[in-house]
């Protein structure tokens, strides 16, 4: 009888159920957006309803709808209301739905760790289950569970299914140990590292892949782990995902500093010569012009391995190859390789802006420590019209750096039309100006031809201030130089400034300044510069006339100084007496310079700016004390020839980021190594895991030699490589494995978890208990559950009526 | 340490986010912090300060990565450590954008799939990335993905969950539990090891395809820079980068060939997909690819043909690429104040149009020149499309229409008119660079093209599935200005 109503109520719910999902399927229209705007008109009210609901679909639409207003950041609905609604849910069946819990709780579990405990049970239940996907995810969510409370209980999952048969599982468990490390307990640290050491002994290279993961994130200090593993790793990084092949890469790069001896360097330039030294700790420092680098034989296994990593898509590994040759090898060892190539084939093809620019400063980086490295490449650094600011100024910093006799012609062409084109924007125009002077120092020739076609560029364009100041500092820096070699410029400059009279306030303040400068050198000029100055002196900009004051004074004291040193041999020390008396002190009135100097100092005493007055005050009371001494200290203080790094325009676009800097930190070499040390390196047993699986049919499989083939025999092959006898490891693995479990297994005891329930409200737990009962003793099969709804809706019937 | 993902639209406004904890802020509040602590983010990639990150709190970092092709901006949070390699955060959030567009199988995504697709992104994303760290554990590969994330299921798929429902609901509960007894004898025979994946990045149960279809898609991208020199033209700097794209929708697990045929080019260190086998002595042939594909689209092959060496080398002069060649002259007429631009398109059998050809034309006016200077380009003769001048200074646009003929030669004469009267000793202004657009179908800029593609074995094909496969090529600018 109670059978029958139960078949009824069981069939009208059904019927009642199928009416539903074709209403929801109606307003949808089956289209993806139609089935969004049904999902976006869900209100609050029903998300109740829809999770308490029985049917899958109106849970699934639920979570889905929960999800949205997630990840669109709606905070018009306050998602945290529903979570026991939500979580209780975990026992479905539907993968999806369960997958989107686990998003919900990766968000909020640690807001709510009482209710968050509802789904432990449901989960640890489907770490046993028969597929691996299942076993895996409920790893994952339990794991992702930020509770400190549940780590004594993931630990012990974590334990339990390191030797699971499955790859994807074991590599689940060296990702659990991450989070599980990261929670901060340092009770489980030794213990999780013992796990890690058990994974790292894997043969399967996604298991491999997680634990190297793992390695780096959470051990990165214990480099003697890799010891036996070592060599087995060199031959199987190909097979390993990329993120973890610049990983493997970074941590053998410490490995092989530490633990292997530093490589000699043999000179060959001469025959029968016998020099030889180690590797220089800075790159490019090998004196012989020939020479052969003997490597420890592992060191040489590490560097030949990563040539199967050049065709890598992942330009994190090509950079992570290049940091590994650039500390272990020899600049001609990287010459060799082609990851030069590569680096520059990634740079030039990348659509990724920050990729780009990084790899710019690295190329740069690399550059300014041998420039013979990308030579052949400069073409690849000119500017392209689309490039953008950053991208152009990176580009012209390497073709500065690049320069050299042979292509400088080249160089220099390119630059110029660069500094030419009125359309680029002005901070490359700037850099390509910096960059011509780069030109100038290759020799007093290029000097001076460089200066002529920049003061040309400067008569016969209208140019922003910010470029004439570029244009001038680089004139300036190279004048500066070498000031007896360039004097026809300086006449040339001196005709420039009485000749445009439109030019910039900045850079005629700049010229005015080197004519301050000159004056010790070929002082001649000078008064004569000033002298044409004065007339306009109201009309000059306030940095020219602050500049003009401060020339005339240095005139004035130059001529001091001359007028004394003329004085001094003449008279001789022959009478010092007479010398005191008659000394004729420097005429101030008859004196042109000095008149000039009173002029521009009358005019500046009652100039507008007051930083010029000022300065006008300071410089009269100088001469007016009479102690010339200190006036030439003062204003005749040599100064030091600016270098290219003097003026910069801006710091982001021209000094290495951080990233770079640290990436490319040399390490040092351990030079503590003994000879012994060379056995640590013999591979250790493996856990092989291959008898687990079923064959499969061969005929599919790509040869051994596929990038990343992962075929039993290349298991097998992996295994062979060590050398030693391992035929017995998986047995002795597992053997391993089971005492490890047992002996962990008695502390903790999975059925506790009934105590964390006590903590939940009364309500909940009641209705949710109930299903839960149900669920241990059924299964993930589909009609099992649905039984245990059946009997599930009995109880809910009367809920449902009430509504 | 990965703390949250965002994907904004090009005006920064929030479409998706993807938080990794209760700890991890929401857009609204990053937004204001970047705002106060570093605006260059929020700015564009032409304009100075640009920045693509910045740190924004203690040991946090944001970063930024602008799709080109969604035209989409990625955001990610991450914790600063020493160990992050600097382009670690850039790649995962290149790749994140590659997936998503491999996942739904588009060539652009748009804001409406995503906001369509939450649930699925959501779900895409913590596939991806595990321990706040891009999983390393294979999920980054599409097919791994579309089996833990299924693609959305049709009407046929409902009717049959409706009707296996139904099924369900009229079974009579014993029955059931015979069944149950059933099961748990047989769940303690099977096995706890499925039979798992031959690749990684190809999924057991790649799902069945009526037909066999194999697609190869070879794209070029070339930038060259000419100048002018003797009217003729001569290389400056030039690059080929190609992509070779395959879709692949095969059953079972194929083992399939492609052969490129380089036509003489070098393309140098070649990107490679993971599936592509690859010789011990790490030497890779272009004229024989072999590889069992992933499900779907993926990208095969990243290439680039260095044009600058090959001219070094062969001692060719490349004076034309991508069926066109371009002169220009200024200085013409009894003024000489015209120019005058003649573009050769060359005939070739395969391709029949030149789709949205335009030129930019860029004249030396000088910033400064604006306040004295004005003046007005008109033009003399046009013989296709239209002339438009620009709002910039200096600047103009030839544009043509949607398709041009192959084998014409367009012609554009025009003259600068001073609208004051020249002030004296001014320069004349002049044609300096022109750059051209456009893209067409049918040849590869470099000649590369597929020479066969085989399915070498592990496909068997049965009575009514037919194999289809084909090559497909297409040819666009990335870079082509021509200088005087």
């Amino acid at each position: 009888m109670v059978d029958s109503i139960n078949r009824i109520a069981s069939a009208l719910d059904t019927a009642k159920v199928i009416t539903r999902e074709a209403a929801a399927v109606a307003t949808s229209k089956l289209g993806e957006s139609s089935y969004a705007y049904y999902s976006q008109n869900i209100n609050p009210q029903q998300l109740f309803t829809l999770l308490n609901s029985r049917n899958s679909r109106e849970i699934r639409d639920a979570m889905k709808r929960i999800i949205s207003i997630m990840a669109s950041d709606d905070d018009s609905i306050d998602v945290q209301v529903y979570f026991a609604d939500v979580v209780k849910n975990i026992t479905t069946n539907d993968t999806k739905v369960k997958r989107l819990i686990h998003l919900y709780l990766l968000r909020f579990a640690e807001n709510d760790p009482n209710l968050t405990l509802l789904s432990i049970n449901s989960l640890q239940k489907s770490l046993s289950d028969s597929s691996s996907e299942l076993r895996c995810f409920a790893l994952s969510a339990l794991s992702d569970l930020k509770m400190s409370s549940l780590a004594p209980i993931v630990l012990h999952t974590v334990k339990k299914l390191v030797t699971d048969p499955s790859a994807m599982v074991r590599g689940e468990v060296a990702l659990a140990i991450i989070k599980l490390y990261r929670a901060g307990k340092h009770e489980y640290h030794e213990e999780l590292l013992e796990i890690l050491n058990f994974l790292m002994a894997d043969t399967d290279p996604k298991v491999i892949s997680c634990a190297i993961f793992a390695f780096k994130e959470c051990y990165a200090d214990h480099l003697e782990l890799l010891h036996g593993h070592f060599r087995r790793y060199c031959k199987v990084i190909r097979q390993l995902d990329s993120w973890s092949q610049s990983y493997l890469i970074e941590l053998l790069i410490r490995y092989c500093k530490q633990f292997l001896p530093k490589p000699t360097v043999v000179d060959k330039s001469s025959e029968g010569s016998l020099r030889s030294c180690p590797l220089p700790d800075r790159y490019n420092e090998i004196e012989y012009p020939l020479y052969d680098v003997v490597n420890h034989p592992d060191l040489d296994l590490f560097l030949k391995s990563l040539n199967h990593l050049i065709y890598s898509s992942n330009p994190a590994v090509i950079l992570s190859c290049c940091n590994a040759l650039y500390q272990l090898a020899s600049p001609m060892q990287m010459k060799n390789t082609r990851f030069i190539e590569a680096l520059v084939r990634t740079v030039t093809t990348t659509t990724n802006q920050g990729n780009k620019e990084m790899l710019l400063q690295t190329v740069h980086f690399l550059s300014i420590l041998d420039q013979t490295l990308f030579l052949p490449f400069i073409k690849k650094f000119f500017l392209l019209p689309t490039d953008p600011i950053v991208v152009s100024v990176w580009k012209i910093q390497i073709l500065s750096m690049l320069i050299n006799e042979s292509n400088v012609k080249e160089i220099f062409k390119e630059l110029k039309y660069y500094v030419g084109s009125a359309h680029l924007p002005e901070k490359v125009v700037i850099m390509a100006v910096k960059g011509l002077s780069q030109c100038g120092r290759l020799s007093t020739s290029w000097e001076s031809h460089v200066m002529k076609w920049l003061i040309n560029h400067m008569e016969s364009h209208n140019l922003s201030a910010s470029v004439l100041d570029a244009y001038v500092n680089v004139i300036r820096m190279l004048v500066q130089k070498n000031p007896t070699k360039h004097l026809r410029i300086i006449f040339k400059l001196a005709d420039l400034l009485a000749a445009q009279r439109s030019l910039a306030d900045n850079a005629r303040a700049g010229i005015v300044w080197l004519f301050g400068e000159i004056a010790s050198i070929e002082f001649k000029i000078c008064p004569d510069v000033l002298r044409k100055l004065i007339p306009n002196f109201p009309e000059e900009g306030p940095e020219t006339r602050c500049q003009i004051l401060v020339l005339s004074a240095k005139l004035l004291s130059y001529d001091i100084d001359n007028f004394k040193q003329a004085q001094n041999p003449a008279n001789g020390d022959s009478n010092a007496e007479e010398y005191n008396q008659n000394h004729t002190y420097y005429d101030f009135s008859s004196s042109r310079i000095s008149q000039m100097y009173n002029a521009v100092l009358y005019l500046a005493k009652y100039d507008d700016e007051f930083d010029i007055r000022d300065r006008a005050r300071m410089v009269s009371s100088l001469f007016d004390s009479g102690k010339y001494e200190i006036v030439s200290l003062l204003l005749q203080a040599p100064k030091p020839t600016t270098r290219n790094d003097d003026f910069i325009i801006s710091a982001r676009l021209e000094i290495h980021a951080p990233e770079i800097r640290n990436f490319f930190k040399v390490l040092p070499w351990n030079t503590e190594i003994s000879e012994a040390d060379n056995d640590v390196r013999v591979g250790v047993a493996l856990k092989d895991y291959n008898k687990y699986k079923k064959s499969f049919s061969s005929q599919s499989f790509i040869s051994v030699n596929s990038a990343r083939s992962f075929t039993s025999t290349s298991n097998a092959n992996s295994a062979g490589i060590n050398d030693d006898s391992n035929d017995g490891n998986g047995i002795s693995g597992k053997s391993n494995i089971n005492t490890f479990a047992s002996q962990n297994g008695k502390k903790y005891r999975l059925q506790s978890l009934d105590e964390f329930f006590s903590d939940i409200p009364e309500r909940k737990s009641k209705s949710k208990r109930i299903i839960r009962v149900e669920e241990e003793s059924s299964d993930e099969d589909e009609d099992e559950s649905e039984e245990s709804s059946d009997e599930y809706s009995d109880s809910s019937l009367e809920t449902f009526s009430s509504h | 340490m990965y703390l949250s993902f965002y994907i904004t639209d090009t005006r920064n406004k929030l479409v998706f986010q993807y938080l990794l904890g209760a700890t991890a802020p929401s857009f609204k509040h990053l937004w204001t912090r970047v705002q106060s602590t570093c605006p260059h983010l929020l700015e564009d990639s032409s304009s100075d300060d640009y920045l693509d990150h910045a740190v924004v709190g203690r040991d946090l970092e944001v970063y930024k990565y602008f799709s080109i092709t969604n035209k989409l901006n990625y955001w990610c949070l991450a914790s600063t450590s020493k160990s992050k390699g600097p382009l670690d955060c850039f790649t995962l959030l290149e790749t994140m954008d590659c997936i998503l567009l491999e996942y739904f199988d588009k060539d652009k995504l748009s804001i409406k799939k995503l906001v369509n697709n939450y649930d699925r992104i959501s779900l895409i994303f913590n596939c991806c990335i595990e321990a706040g760290e891009p999983n390393v554990s294979d999920m980054l590969y599409v097919n791994k993905i579309k089996e833990a994330v299924p693609e959305r299921s049709d009407l046929s798929k409902f009717i049959s969950s409706t009707a296996h429902n139904l099924q369900q609901a009229v079974q009579i509960p014993q029955q059931r539990q015979q069944q149950l007894q059933q099961n748990q004898i047989s769940r303690g025979s099977t096995s706890l090891v499925e039979n798992e994946e031959v690749v990684p990045w190809r999924t057991s149960k790649a799902s069945k395809h009526e037909n066999n279809e194999l697609y190869v898609d070879l794209l070029e991208t070339f930038h060259v820079v000419f100048e002018t020199k003797k009217s003729r033209l001569r290389l400056v700097n030039g690059n080929i980068h190609g992509t070779v794209d395959v879709r692949s929708y095969l059953n079972n697990n194929p083992l399939v060939s492609v052969k490129l045929n380089t036509m003489g080019n070098d393309i140098g260190v070649p990107t490679l997909h993971e599936c592509v086998e690859i010789k011990d002595d790490g030497e890779f042939l272009p004229s024989n690819i072999t590889f069992i594909p992933p499900d779907g689209k993926f990208r095969l092959l990243e290439y680039s043909v260095d044009l600058d060496s090959q001219v070094k080398q062969s001692g060719i002069r490349i004076n034309s690429i991508g069926l066109m060649s371009l002169h220009f002259q200024n200085g013409l007429g009894k003024d000489s104040d015209e120019f005058e631009l003649s573009l050769n398109i060359e005939n070739f059998k395969k391709v029949s149009q030149i789709d949205d050809l335009k030129l930019d034309l860029q004249f030396n006016v000088e910033n400064a020149d604006a306040i004295e200077l004005s003046y007005k380009i008109k033009i003399l003769r046009n013989t296709h499309g239209r002339f438009e001048n620009s709002a910039a200074m200096g600047k103009g646009q030839w544009i043509f229409d949607k398709a041009t003929a192959t084998g014409t030669v367009p012609v554009l004469r025009g003259c600068i008119e001073y609208e004051s009267v020249k002030p004296n000793g001014s320069k004349n202004i002049d044609l300096q660079t022109v750059s051209l657009e456009y893209s067409y179908t049918g040849r590869s800029a470099s000649g590369i093209y597929v020479d066969a593609i085989d399915i070498l074995s592990g496909l068997t094909i049965g009575k009514n599935t037919k194999l289809y496969k084909g090559a497909k090529y297409r040819t666009q600018t990335g870079d082509f200005q021509v200088r005087l």
